[in-house]
């Protein structure tokens, strides 16, 4: 699904990500975590087509980034840190707006909207320009967005913070969903005990640099996520 | 508790000075300098002016009579001034101020944070008032010679002129903020009412000469007027010449507005402040959904952003209003138009075939004002990670720029070209090809102004006046595009010597045209890549 390969990407002197290869298959749900500064968001932004990377190839499904940036979008959704999304929008009038990009006919589109933000809880609040919303209301529509028009991969950078209890629990379910039917998710975390449960792999970035990387058991064994992580940003 | 809370206003007010508001960095030394020297220099040009206006009035006025009536119609210019300078603000500064809350939640009592922000107006309001205020005073002892207690009267009429324009200001600012929270499309009507006072300040600019010389001819009407239904005024008229009963009562008058006036602001100060901008809530009504092509959503969203903001509508779309005007006057004016060019032909025959060439750079030079395109890159902001994960070609969202550009100019244009040609009589076939070569003009100047922006784009605004009022792509695509103006007349008065005026202008609109493709070529090429890597 996504092949990262010899990802390099500088900024200045400072090689924010240096040669980075990662390989997520379909149904997987992939956790990249690392210190801040270690080049999570570069790489994430690097594989949405949003940065230029120096060196390296990142392939969606068979497509090059670099040679067919618009096929690969076409499969992908991106969840920012932090969504700045359009304040003179209405939430729906967003939803709409990336309903018309990705081509989901309206029919459909409508079904998921109703089915996302009843299930989110922000059915109401759809009339309200974006600007009225909180983060975590914004985060709710930015992923609603993102599921309206079924990615085969999602990339998320932080995804859990600012959402509520509930809303982090349904986000979680979602994730699930879109890797038993198919499709994958890389996302980035500082939760590692919501990585460790939800992850089917994960990566550690240190420096820019990949540390470790493979199935859950296989990056930390019989220690917690956590105690691994730690030892590994220390050495 | 109020000293710290001054001098952080005082800060506030100040740190535009010092620190570059487009980026959040502190100016160099050179820049500071040159900033406060720019400022100093507009300041002391507009004291200049009001000197003369002071001068052409005293040489009538100030005769030992009517010195009081001088002030007076100064003085009232130093309130329209004072008021007009500050009142876009003082709902800001008041009201919308970033720390309110943060001071709020402090053991601080809002009488008090109320009362260091209506400072904050005052100072404000003190460099408008001083501008028109000082220079009168200057006049009145030139003519009547300096003393210690004239200029000491001016200094302090020069406050209390600026405290009563505070109250005003306030009082302004506190009825927009009592209204906005019941409005519904706030936009729209800010914009609206921004547009009608711009209409009534130009309106006053250009007629002004002779608002003064109308003044002048009924000094006593006016005198008498003054006195019988602007008490206030007429103090502050008196008092300027030295009556220190006028000048208590003045100075009483203004303290007591003054104190009223934080009263009644006090009461609603904290209900205003922490309530939400958005308080008239839409209820979400489920409709059928509509497909959209991706071109047609992308111009949706750039039709969107515009109307949504006021700072974007006024500064980039008031020549779409001149534009319809200016048609209706001309059909208004005809007969004094048709006279006036009959007139000037008299002298300089050559002036009739020059009328289109006229009419073409005035038409472009309006269109240049209109340069919606030119900051439409930057004030992408901190969203341009949005149009860069969509999967659409990076032209295709730099194409609905271009034609939200077109779209805004396109009806009043064409429809001024047209009423002008008919009116001043031109003929169809002229009239055709000065109504394309305004079209190809719009293109021309939409695809300009999107190249500078790619040129010179700011994302890292916190203000979107920025990009829309201070950026170097909006100075170019509006100077630029002045200078294309001028250099299309330039090119038909040139070329009208060796060819007729109807071959000079289709001469003209290849060279745009061709203009227009070259910088289109770039944007597809270049600068989709520049925006790409934004």
């Amino acid at each position: 699904m996504l092949k990262i390969d010899h990802l390099t990407k500088t900024f200045g002197e400072k090689k924010a990500v240096d040669d980075l290869s990662l390989h997520i298959e379909k149904g997987e749900i992939y956790g990249f975590i690392g210190h801040n500064g270690a080049g999570k968001t570069t790489t994430l932004k690097s594989i949405c087509g949003i940065l230029k990377f120096d060196e390296g190839e990142i392939t969606i499904d068979g497509h090059s980034i670099r040679k067919e940036p618009v096929e690969c979008k076409k499969n992908i959704a991106y969840i920012p840190d932090n969504p700045d999304l359009y304040d003179y929008m209405t939430g729906i009038q967003y939803l709409n707006f990336i309903g018309d990009i990705y081509g989901v006919e309206p029919n459909v589109r409508q079904e998921r909207i109703r089915k996302y933000a009843d299930t989110f809880e922000l059915t109401k609040d759809l009339a309200q320009p974006v600007s009225a919303y909180s983060h975590g209301m914004k985060q709710k529509l930015a992923i609603i967005s993102a599921w309206i028009h079924e990615p085969k991969l999602i990339i998320m950078d932080e995804p859990f913070v600012g959402l509520d209890p509930k809303a982090s629990h349904l986000l979680k379910e979602m994730m699930r969903e879109v890797c038993d039917n198919g499709g994958a998710i890389f996302f980035s975390t500082h939760v590692l005990e919501v990585a460790e449960k939800l992850c089917d792999k994960v990566a550690i970035i240190k420096g820019g640099k990949l540390i470790r990387s493979g199935t859950m058991d296989e990056v930390k064994g019989d220690d917690s996520l956590e105690e691994v992580f730690l030892e590994l940003v220390e050495e | 508790m109020l000293k710290a809370l001054l001098k952080k206003q005082l800060f506030e007010i100040n740190s535009a000075y010092f620190m570059n508001n487009k980026t959040g960095k502190r100016r160099s030394t050179a820049g500071t300098v040159g900033f406060i020297s720019l400022f100093a220099f507009v300041f002391l040009s507009v004291a200049f002016m009001f000197f003369g206006i002071g001068s052409m009035m005293g040489d009538a006025l100030i005769n030992g009579t009517t010195d009081w009536l001088f002030f007076a119609l100064m003085g009232m210019m130093s309130i329209l001034l004072g008021t007009f300078g500050s009142v876009f603000n003082t709902y800001t500064s008041l009201y919308k101020a970033k720390d309110n809350e943060m001071l709020l939640s402090m053991p601080i009592p809002a009488s008090k944070i109320l009362f260091v922000r209506v400072i904050g107006v005052f100072l404000m309001s003190l460099l408008y008032t001083t501008l028109a205020w000082i220079p009168s005073s200057m006049v009145y002892m030139t003519i009547t010679g300096f003393t210690v207690t004239k200029l000491a009267i001016a200094l302090i009429l020069d406050v209390f002129i600026t405290v009563f324009v505070s109250v005003l200001t306030c009082l302004l600012g506190w009825v927009v903020a009592l209204a906005s929270g019941r409005m519904k499309n706030k936009n729209i009507v800010i914009t609206i009412l921004s547009v009608a006072i711009f209409a009534l300040y130009y309106y006053v600019c250009i007629k002004l000469n002779s608002l003064l010389q109308s003044m002048l001819l009924y000094t006593e009407q006016i005198g008498s007027a003054v006195k019988s239904w602007i008490w206030p005024i007429y103090q502050l008229g008196m008092a300027a010449t030295g009556n220190l009963v006028s000048l208590l009562l003045f100075v009483g008058f203004t303290t007591i507005l003054f104190a009223v006036c934080c009263y009644v602001l006090s009461r609603t100060f904290i209900r205003i402040t922490t309530s939400s901008e958005n308080t008239v809530k839409a209820v979400y009504r489920e409709k059928k959904a509509q497909m959209k092509s991706t071109s047609s959503a992308l111009l949706s969203r750039e039709l969107k952003h515009y109307a949504s903001s006021t700072v974007y509508m006024l500064n980039t779309g008031l020549g779409l209003v001149i534009l319809p005007v200016l048609a209706v006057l001309a059909i208004i004016k005809k007969d004094f138009l048709l006279s006036y060019i009959a007139m000037i032909a008299t002298e300089l025959p050559g002036v009739v075939a020059l009328v289109p060439a006229i009419i073409i750079a005035g038409l472009c030079t309006i269109i240049s004002t209109n340069a919606v395109s030119a900051p439409s890159v930057s004030l992408e902001g901190k969203n341009i990670w949005i149009a860069q994960t969509l999967p659409v070609d990076t032209y295709s969202v730099l194409k609905a720029k271009l034609q939200l550009h077109m779209v805004l100019n396109f009806i009043p244009t064409v429809f001024t070209a047209i009423v002008l040609s008919t009116v001043l009589g031109v003929g169809i076939p002229m009239t055709v090809i000065i109504t394309v070569l305004a079209v190809i003009y719009i293109r021309f100047s939409a695809e300009f102004g999107l190249m500078m922006n790619l040129l010179k784009p700011n994302l890292t605004w916190t203000n979107e006046a920025y990009p829309v009022k201070q950026s170097m792509s909006v100075f170019i695509a509006l100077f630029g595009g002045w200078f294309i103006s001028l250099a299309i007349f330039g090119a038909c008065f040139l070329m009208n010597k060796i060819m007729p005026m109807a071959a000079a202008m289709c001469v003209c609109v290849v060279v745009l045209a061709a203009a227009s493709l070259l910088i289109n070529r770039w944007i597809k090429n270049k600068g989709c890549e520049i925006f790409t890597n934004l």
